[in-house]
């Protein structure tokens, strides 16, 4: 099948099998290999990635289902060589130690910022609760993200 | 591997038409993808259908509660969630997998994918669900849940027939509150080991006018408790006499209809959770 969608806001027309998934395209024809393949079932969440801004498993998404579709993944938070409030918070808190995990985190947190940009702690655990991490703990990623949270809130509050 | 992604209706009932008994219609995703990786199927074509609009919609009419193929269990949640007689539902959708599940997973594919685990099968039960079918000389048909699913992984679809909405009546449930609980190993992310479902309407003294009540991940498919249903009739829901009869019909319901090696957990677990509905329920009164 011939697709057309959208990939950190850039259209891309690619020749591709209906089943081939989101995943190989990002990953192998794409060479955006920011996205993590863990265990290839949705129970890990490395893979997470923004379709039309609601985060999901690129694991799971097939050619067939990306039809003019937008899809934003690690590399589209600092596409202009600035990196987003999210990364910036994960690095400052320690939030990181073998960074398998973290693209997937920092895409699910950002999914949640989207939404609703004054998460409490529970809606932050909730939004993260799709994305397992086996090394650094999820004390700093939850930290990380409001702080993420309150500098945009602060940003907001300036630009006004 | 063909792919057809129609567009309106009338386009997906030709793709139906074409279709082989090795033909697949993907909804969210979520279990299919696995199950291909799997080897469980290697189809020649695939149908697509989230390009149709109507598919996407959850509407509440005055007749009857829509859910749309294509509606993902976060577009059901957030509908839902403020509708006191579709609650159960609502609550059943936003616990299901993961938030990256609930961003694509659907009703209508969690009710053919017919997982006895599946966390939509009781709640469809507790209202006599109806799955609308399309048919590939652009026809549809409606059949009730309970003779769609057939047993486990196992649904009455028909070559060059897919699922095209849920619904569910309206009028019976008017003035209803409803609730849906489960449990699994895990508060999150978790794959539930036995769901229950309530509905009531309570009467002006504050007693139960009428009840339903089913079981999910207990038996092959949900069981409807009518002997519950009937000992609530006329009850305070606070009343803890109530809550242990109840919890008594619930247990020995589990104790005989489940296998024998999941009988000492489900049978336990059943008491805890009849509470929590129960809770649940007194909660949204």
């Amino acid at each position: 099948m011939t697709l057309h969608f959208f990939v950190n806001e850039k259209p891309i027309e690619l020749e591709t099998a209906p089943d081939r998934r989101l995943l190989d395209i990002l990953r192998e024809d794409l060479y955006l290999t920011g996205v993590k393949e863990g265990c290839a079932e949705g129970e890990c969440g490395a893979c997470t990635v923004l379709l039309d801004d609601q985060a999901v498993h690129a694991c799971l998404t097939l050619a067939a289902q990306l039809e003019g579709r937008r899809v934003t993944t690690i590399e589209g938070l600092a596409a202009l060589g600035e990196l987003d409030i999210l990364q910036t918070c994960f690095v400052e808190e320690i939030a990181i130690q073998c960074g398998f995990c973290t693209t997937g985190m920092i895409m699910s947190a950002k999914a949640l910022l989207l939404k609703n940009p004054n998460p409490t702690e529970s809606e932050i655990r909730l939004a993260l609760s799709g994305n397992l991490c086996r090394c650094s703990g999820y004390v700093q990623i939850v930290k990380a993200v409001q702080r993420a949270a309150k500098e945009l809130e602060a940003k907001r509050t300036c630009g006004v | 591997m063909r792919c057809l992604t129609p567009k309106t209706l009338g386009e997906m009932a030709d793709a139906l038409s074409q279709f082989t008994d090795k033909s697949k219609v993907v909804a969210g995703g979520t279990d299919y993808v696995i199950q291909a990786r799997r080897g469980k199927f290697d189809p020649d074509i695939l149908l697509y259908p989230g390009l149709i609009p109507e598919l996407h919609e959850v509407r509440l009419g005055e007749r009857e509660l829509r859910v749309g193929a294509m509606a993902t269990m976060w577009e059901i949640t957030k509908v839902l969630e403020s509708v006191p007689a579709f609650r159960a539902v609502a609550d059943a959708a936003s616990d299901v997998g993961s938030p990256q599940i609930r961003n694509k997973a659907t009703m209508a594919g969690n009710l053919c994918n017919a997982s006895p685990a599946g966390d939509m099968l009781p709640v469809s039960w507790l209202y006599d669900a109806k799955l609308e079918l399309l048919c590939g000389d652009g026809s549809t048909r409606l059949l009730p849940v309970d003779q769609f699913i057939l047993g486990p992984q196992k649904n009455a679809l028909e070559p060059g027939q897919a699922v095209i909405s849920v619904i569910m009546d309206q009028k019976p449930f008017e003035g209803c509150v409803s609730a849906f609980k489960k449990i699994g190993s895990r508060e999150r992310v978790s794959i539930s080991r036995e769901g229950m479902a309530a509905l009531v309407r309570m009467g002006k003294d504050g007693t139960v006018e009428q009840a339903r009540f089913t079981v999910g991940a207990v038996a092959s498919t949900p069981l409807r408790v009518p002997e519950t249903e009937a000992l609530m009739v006329g009850r305070h829901l606070e009343d803890s006499d109530l809550l242990s009869a109840v919890t008594k019909i619930i247990s020995q319901t589990i104790h005989d209809n489940c296998r024998p090696a999941n009988r000492l957990y489900k049978t336990e677990a059943a008491r805890g959770l009849t509470a929590d509905l129960f809770a649940r329920l007194q909660e949204r009164i």
